[in-house]
């Protein structure tokens, strides 16, 4: 009986509120759907900050704070791994910037650069004056080392506004080493803006030459005014101004250089942030890779002889996939694909995704930043420090990305940006990118003025670190702090009588696969790295066999190397280190 | 447990006798006429359409609401119903200046922009007259399809202060949004889009706009808009697809293209998109068909031309890579020919 009533009054009941659902239904709404999460992060994190205990402690200033919005504040600095004593432990320079004074027309100054000795245990001594490095000549940008002189001690040259350094590395009268400026008696002197370098021995001779950058003619009487987002004074664009032509210099193997420039072939074009020296079409000669802010960037391809051909274009690396130049800054090159042929990565302007040209072989590159899942990140970063390694030694190479706007009022994104680092996963068959903002620490988690960004072992452990240079922050020393449960090898190629090494290839066999490293001139951005190679190896077992292919030269092999330790493998046999 | 049973039914009977007064004939009728204006307030334009089609078949003689019903159809792009609804206002003795400003409308909205100086006039004499706001709704939109971004934000910002709902703050950040879009200002765009959604969550316009900005800038973002649109629209299935391609998931971009192309063999967009696909794939035999097709159809947009550049180059053809280059420059300088003449520059 109770049943038979309540069903009816249930059923008006319901009637009764579908009527007023119906007549009172919302609107279509959106799907709740969120960007896709990170890609797994758990565990402890890979990197921890020691800067604090290790003696490092050194600001690039770039001047902002006389408020007068140059570009030049732009830039930013760089930091050189460089074992400059050769006491057998990697030590560190960063360059200082410079000041801005607020006079009319501006005026500039430099700051002084900073090395630090690296004394073991992760602690660190400012050897700054004792070095002969106390000066600045110019505001100051990048630092790139090589031994120029084959005398088997690494020098150090110098970009900046104002003009350029080449700092050779001598004995010093009290005891262990200076660095002696040079670059007028070198021939090195064009004082126009210059940012990024690169060593490499182009000619094959064994003596590196070198590619400077240069980048646009601002100066103190080209100072225009550019109005903001709300603001009545930004940053101007560097659309505002003229490139610069960049240099070649050829070295004369007698301590100087001279300008190959115009027989080289180069563009007079290019407002040049970023360069990288590397075989990139397996002919066995290094070719120059150039990062241009708005402009395209070159593919200078070695035809020998110091000659070389611009072919960005045709190769598919001179702009994006909607065939637009970018404003890029960072490069750096690897096989991150386990192709054997290094792929370019190229980091870019905010409203441009960073991007990834995958080595096709022949030459030829497609533009693969979306499947390689770098359109993941968005647009929204201003990419500078830009480098592949393998930090979790799964013999996978992935990305670290130091970023931060240069327009201090920027639309659509903020003034400082969290660094990214990207593990490099298989996904939907294919080798992809994925942030890892938890797992790299909490340097990877906050925001930041990121520029100069090197990859150093700065312990020797095997585990890659990071060093990182921002603008009017301190600098950051990221230690590695990742489990020691997967195997890796290091090698370092020591060619026949200090010969440049940059453009060498080394190959590890593992596990059915061979890995591919790449000894390369430049890359990064303002930076010079580990000129070393490690290769993480998972969980491979028992000895490996190395490969190392010399710039232009025979290809070595060398068998049953234990791993756990790095190898100095010299054009004849290999000797432990 | 019977003595519930008289309670209950006094209260079924109490139940039923709300819902004959709430939804009964007697009330039903003007019920329609308000809910079709209150969803013509959110601009549910379709459900606002069905609630006088209902109210009219219970008084067809309604001048007012004829109105209403011209205004309605006039924003759901139904030329000939607004043509029929105002005649029969007109018919019912509406008010000439009204009837003037709605033909004036239409014709506007059609791209026609005779009278619409006038029509700006009258807006800004008379901000608070009722037929204001749907004035510069119409001349925002009519400017934007003559090709004056300047002069449709000009109506935007007018239309923006006197719009009266939510919705229709919405709709006019939209009309600003598509006005700056236009004048090349992309973020400044999205940024109205977003004012937009602030306003009205559910704004499929915002939505949509902002999603085809967002994918080519932040394909995550724009992958959930895209996913709160109605799913059989061919832009936002293309707009899917897109973004699931510049997030690496090949898979899902491939089901969605895959069927569209099958039901839309000749589509230049749908090519594109497909053969910009098959390119990312490493397909770059099926790319090239895919794309010379698509350029083929449409022969002077931007998109499928870039896209078959980076296939030939890709694919070694360095002589009409070259060539194809060549074609893209001219298309980028008329582009920009277009964007300065649009932005007043010379």
């Amino acid at each position: 009986m109770t049943r038979r009533v309540l069903i009816p009054f249930a059923a008006l009941a319901a009637l009764t509120a579908a009527g007023v659902w119906w007549f009172t239904r919302p609107g279509p709404t959106p799907n709740s759907d969120r960007p896709p999460v990170a890609a797994d992060d758990h565990g402890p994190p890979v990197f921890e900050d020691v800067t604090v205990d290790s003696g490092v402690s050194f600001t690039y200033r770039n001047g902002e704070e006389s408020d007068r919005y140059t570009i030049l504040e732009s830039l930013g600095g760089g930091v050189a791994v460089l074992d400059y004593d050769r006491d057998g432990r990697l030590d560190l320079f960063f360059t200082g910037g410079g000041v801005i004074d607020a006079t009319t027309p501006v005026t500039v100054r430099g700051l002084p650069g900073r090395l630090y000795r690296n004394l073991g245990g992760w602690k660190f001594a400012d050897v700054t004056d004792a070095a002969g490095l106390a000066g600045a000549p110019f505001y100051s940008h990048g630092a790139f080392a090589a031994d120029y002189d084959r005398d088997g001690f690494t020098d150090l040259f110098v970009t900046g506004f104002g003009g350029v350094a080449l700092y050779h590395n001598e004995p010093s009268p009290t005891g262990g080493r200076r660095f002696v400026e040079r670059a007028a008696a070198a021939g090195l002197t064009d004082n126009r803006w210059a940012t990024a370098a690169a060593w490499a021995d182009l000619d094959a001779d064994g003596f590196p030459d070198l590619y400077v950058c240069h980048y646009l003619d601002w100066s103190p009487a080209n100072d225009p005014v550019c109005t903001g987002n709300g603001v009545p004074r930004d940053v101007c664009p560097p659309q505002r101004f003229k490139a610069l032509p960049h240099r070649l210099y050829r070295n004369n193997k007698n301590g100087t250089f001279t300008d190959v420039t115009a027989a080289a072939g180069l563009r007079p074009d290019g407002k040049g942030l970023g360069v990288v020296v590397l075989d990139l079409d397996g002919d066995g000669k290094p070719d120059i890779y150039v990062a241009n802010d708005a402009g395209d960037n070159f593919l200078y391809l070695n035809r020998g002889g110091m000659r070389f051909e611009e072919r960005g274009f045709s190769a598919g690396v001179a702009v994006d996939e909607h065939g637009l130049f970018n404003g890029s800054m960072g490069v750096d090159a690897a096989d991150y694909d386990g192709s054997g042929r290094p792929s370019l990565l190229v980091a870019n302007y905010q409203g441009e995704f960073h991007a990834l040209y995958r080595n096709l072989g022949g030459g030829r590159f497609r533009y693969h930043t979306a499947p390689a899942g770098l359109g993941r990140l968005g647009q929204k970063f201003v990419g500078f420090g830009t480098a592949f390694f393998d930090f979790d030694r799964d013999g996978w190479e992935d990305v670290a990305i130091a970023n931060g706007h240069v327009l201090r009022h920027p639309v659509g994104s903020t003034f400082k940006q969290r660094p990214v680092l990207l593990r490099n996963e298989e996904h939907d068959g294919r080798r992809q990118f994925r942030e890892l903002p938890g797992k790299g620490g909490a340097y990877f988690r906050a925001d930041r003025m990121g520029r100069g960004l090197a990859v150093a072992d700065l312990d020797d452990d095997g585990r890659l670190d990071l060093v990182v240079s921002h603008a009017n922050e301190p600098v950051t020393l990221l230690r590695n702090v990742a489990a020691l449960d997967r195997k890796w090898i290091g090698v370092e190629p020591a060619a026949k009588d200090n010969r440049d090494r940059a453009g060498t290839v080394i190959s590890v066999k593992v596990g059915g696969r061979t890995l591919t490293r790449y000894v390369k001139g430049g890359g990064s951005y303002l930076s010079t790295s580990d000129a070393r190679v490690v290769f993480g190896l998972g969980s491979a077992d028992g000895p490996v066999e190395v490969g190392v292919t010399w710039p232009g030269g025979p290809t070595h092999h060398y068998a049953n190397l234990s791993t756990g330790r790095y190898w100095q493998v010299a054009e004849a046999d290999p000797v432990k280190k | 447990m019977s003595r519930l049973i008289k309670p209950l039914v006094v209260l079924a009977l109490l139940a039923a006798g709300v819902g004959w007064f709430v939804f009964g004939p007697g009330t039903r009728r003007t019920d329609h006429r308000a809910a079709a204006e209150s969803a013509a307030g959110r601009r549910l334009f379709t459900v606002a359409m069905d609630y006088l089609n209902d109210y009219f078949a219970s008084d067809p003689a309604d001048r007012d609401a004829h109105l209403l019903a011209a205004r309605v159809s006039r924003r759901l792009g139904d030329g000939a119903v607004t043509a029929e609804h105002l005649r029969r206002y007109d018919e019912l003795g509406g008010d000439r200046e009204v009837l003037e400003i709605e033909r004036a409308l239409s014709r506007i909205e059609a791209g026609d922009p005779a009278g619409s100086g006038r029509v700006f006039d009258f807006c800004m004499k008379h901000p608070d007259h009722p037929a204001a706001p749907f004035a510069l709704e119409s001349l925002t939109i009519g400017m934007r399809k003559i090709g004056q971004p300047d002069r449709a934000l000009r109506c935007a910002n007018e239309w923006l202060r006197v719009a009266a709902t939510p919705a229709d703050r919405a709709a006019a950040h939209v009309g600003r949004g598509q006005a700056l879009a236009m004048k090349g200002l992309g973020a400044e765009a999205a940024q109205e889009y977003r004012l937009a959604l602030a306003e009205n969550p559910t704004d499929p316009e915002a939505q949509f706009h902002l999603a085809e900005f967002l994918s080519r800038d932040e394909p995550a973002e724009a992958l959930a808009l895209y996913r709160g649109l109605d799913a059989e629209r061919l832009e936002v299935k293309l707009g899917l697809s897109r973004a699931h391609r510049q997030l690496g998931n090949h898979g899902a971009a491939v089901a969605i293209i895959t069927p569209l192309l099958a039901a839309r063999p000749d589509d230049a967009d749908v090519m594109t998109e497909a053969g910009t696909l098959a390119l990312d794939r490493g397909r770059a035999d099926e790319a090239e068909d895919l794309l010379r097709r698509a350029v083929s159809k449409a022969p002077d947009r931007r998109t499928p031309n870039v896209q078959l550049l980076r296939c030939l180059q890709e694919r070694g053809k360095t002589t009409e890579a070259d060539a194809q280059r060549a074609k893209v420059k001219q298309i980028d300088d008329e582009l920009e020919k277009r964007i300065a003449a649009m932005s007043g520059k010379p």
